[in-house]
C-alpha cells in the first residue's frame, strides 16, 4: 500500500506539470494552424477549390523535415501542416512525461510499455515515406 | 467553391459538430467525416485525414479544459495503447488499400453502433470480487471513490480487451475517429472495469491511438492542410464551448438528437457505399 501512495503522490506532481506543459503546447498548435488558415485565405481566398479528386499531398507537406523548412519561410500550407505536427506531438510528449513517472516510481514494467508505445508512434512518422 | 467559402461552411459545420458532439459525450469526430463526404464531396481519403487531427484536437482541448482525467487509470490506458496504436496503423495502411465504397460501408455500420450503444444505459461491472490473475501480475487494478468510499476492481479478461482494442485502434486509423464506443465496449463489457474509470481511460486513450494514424496519414500526403485546418480548428473550438456548457447543464435530449443525428448519417453512408455514389 504504501509503495501504491508513493506512487500517486509523484503522478500529481508530474502530472501538474504536464497538463501545463501539453495545455500550452496545443494552444501553440491551435495558434500556428490558425496562422496558417488565415495566411492561406488571404493570399488564395478566391482561389477556386475542389477536394473530390484524392491526388496525394507532394513530399513539401509530407516529411516532416520539408514542411519545417516551409513553415518557417512562411509558406501558408506547410505552416499549416507544421501546426498539425505540433497538434500530433501532444499525446507523444503525453506518453513520454507518463513514462518519466514511471521512471521515478521506478516501475520498471511500465516504464517498457511507454518505450513500446513511443517506438509505435515513432515508427508511424518514420517509416513510411513512400 | 472558392477556397474561402469551403473554409467558412467547413469551420462553421465544424464548430457544430463539435459543439454537439462534447455534448453527447461521443466526440465530434464520428461526423466529421460524413458532413465532408456526402456534404462537401470531399474525398474520402481527404476526410478522414482531417478528422483524425480534429480528434487529437478535440482529446487535448478536453484534456487542457478539465485540467485532470477524473478516475482514469494510467495503467490501464497505458498498456492497452499497445494495442490500439498497433491497430491503428494497421488500419491506416489497410485504407490505402480499402475501396471507397467499403470505408463508407463500415463507417456506416460503425455509425448504428455507436448511435445504440450511446442509447443504452451504463450498468455498474461488480466489484470487489476475486482479483484477477494476470490483471494483478500487470497492475491493472485501482480503486475509485463511489458514494463516499473506496470501491477496488480489477480488470478481467485481458486478452480478450488487448485484442478488441486492436480492432478499435484499427478503425480509427480506417475511419479517421475516435472509436470511443468500441474502447468502452472492452473496457465495460470484456474487462469488466467500472464505466467512471473506463469512460475517463478512453479519453486519455483516444489522443494516442488519433496520434499513430495520424502519423501515417501525414507522410502518406493523406492531410490535405486546407481542408484539415477549418475542420480541426472548428471541433476544437466547438468542443471547448461545449464543455464549458456541459458544466452547467448535461442535457439528455441533446444525446438522444445526436444518436439520431449519427444513425441517420450511418444509414445514408451505408446507402452511398453500396449504390457507388462515393467513388
Amino acid at each position: 500500500m504504501n509503495s501504491m501512495e508513493a506512487g500517486q503522490l509523484s503522478d500529481t506532481a508530474i502530472h501538474r506539470r504536464m497538463t501545463a506543459a501539453l495545455r500550452l503546447l496545443t494552444a501553440v498548435a491551435g495558434m500556428v494552424i490558425l496562422a496558417g488558415g488565415i495566411l492561406l485565405l488571404v493570399r488564395h481566398g478566391n482561389a477556386v477549390t475542389g477536394f473530390h479528386t484524392f491526388t496525394g499531398e507532394p513530399t513539401s507537406l509530407r516529411l516532416v523535415s520539408q514542411i519545417v523548412v516551409g513553415a518557417l519561410q512562411g509558406h501558408a500550407l506547410p505552416l499549416v501542416q507544421f501546426g498539425i505536427l505540433l497538434l500530433i506531438a501532444t499525446p507523444v510528449i503525453r506518453v513520454l512525461f507518463v513514462g518519466i513517472g514511471y521512471v521515478v516510481e521506478r516501475d520498471w514494467l511500465y516504464v517498457a510499455v511507454a518505450v513500446i508505445v513511443l517506438a509505435v508512434l515513432g515508427s508511424s512518422l518514420i517509416g513510411h515515406k513512400l | 467553391m472558392t477556397q474561402l467559402e469551403f473554409a467558412g461552411l467547413a469551420w462553421a459545420g465544424s464548430l457544430f459538430a463539435g459543439f454537439l458532439g462534447s455534448l453527447a459525450g461521443l466526440g465530434g469526430g464520428v461526423v466529421i467525416v460524413p458532413m465532408l463526404v456526402l456534404g462537401f464531396h470531399v474525398d474520402v481519403h481527404y476526410a478522414v485525414g482531417a478528422s483524425l487531427i480534429s480528434v487529437i484536437g478535440t482529446s487535448a482541448g478536453a484534456q487542457a479544459a478539465h485540467g485532470r482525467e477524473g478516475f482514469s487509470n494510467t495503467r490501464i490506458g497505458l498498456f492497452l495503447e499497445i494495442a490500439t496504436t498497433m491497430g491503428a496503423i494497421c488500419g491506416a495502411l489497410l485504407s490505402t488499400s480499402t475501396p471507397t465504397k467499403w470505408i463508407a460501408i463500415i463507417f456506416g455500420v460503425v455509425l448504428l453502433y455507436s448511435a445504440s450503444s450511446s442509447m443504452r444505459p451504463k450498468k455498474q461491472a461488480a466489484a470487489n470480487r476475486s482479483p484477477d490473475a494476470l490483471a494483478t501480475k500487470l497492475r491493472l487494478v485501482g480503486n475509485y471513490p463511489d458514494g463516499g468510499k473506496l470501491v477496488r476492481y480489477s480488470a478481467r479478461r485481458v486478452p480478450l480487451g488487448f485484442g478488441l482494442m486492436f480492432g478499435a485502434g484499427t478503425l480509427s486509423g480506417l475511419l479517421g475517429i475516435g472509436s470511443g464506443a468500441v474502447k468502452v465496449l472492452a473496457m465495460d463489457e470484456a474487462m469488466q472495469i467500472p464505466f467512471k474509470v473506463s469512460t475517463a481511460t478512453s479519453n486519455f486513450m483516444i489522443g494516442v491511438t488519433a496520434a499513430a494514424s495520424a502519423g501515417v496519414y501525414l507522410s502518406r500526403g493523406y492531410i490535405n492542410p486546407a481542408v484539415a485546418m477549418p475542420v480541426t480548428i472548428g471541433v476544437l473550438v466547438g468542443s471547448l464551448l461545449g464543455a464549458r456548457f456541459l458544466v452547467k447543464a448535461r442535457v439528455k435530449s441533446v444525446r438522444i438528437i445526436f444518436a439520431i443525428v449519427i444513425a441517420l448519417l450511418g444509414a445514408e453512408m451505408i446507402f452511398n457505399g453500396l449504390t457507388g455514389k462515393l467513388s
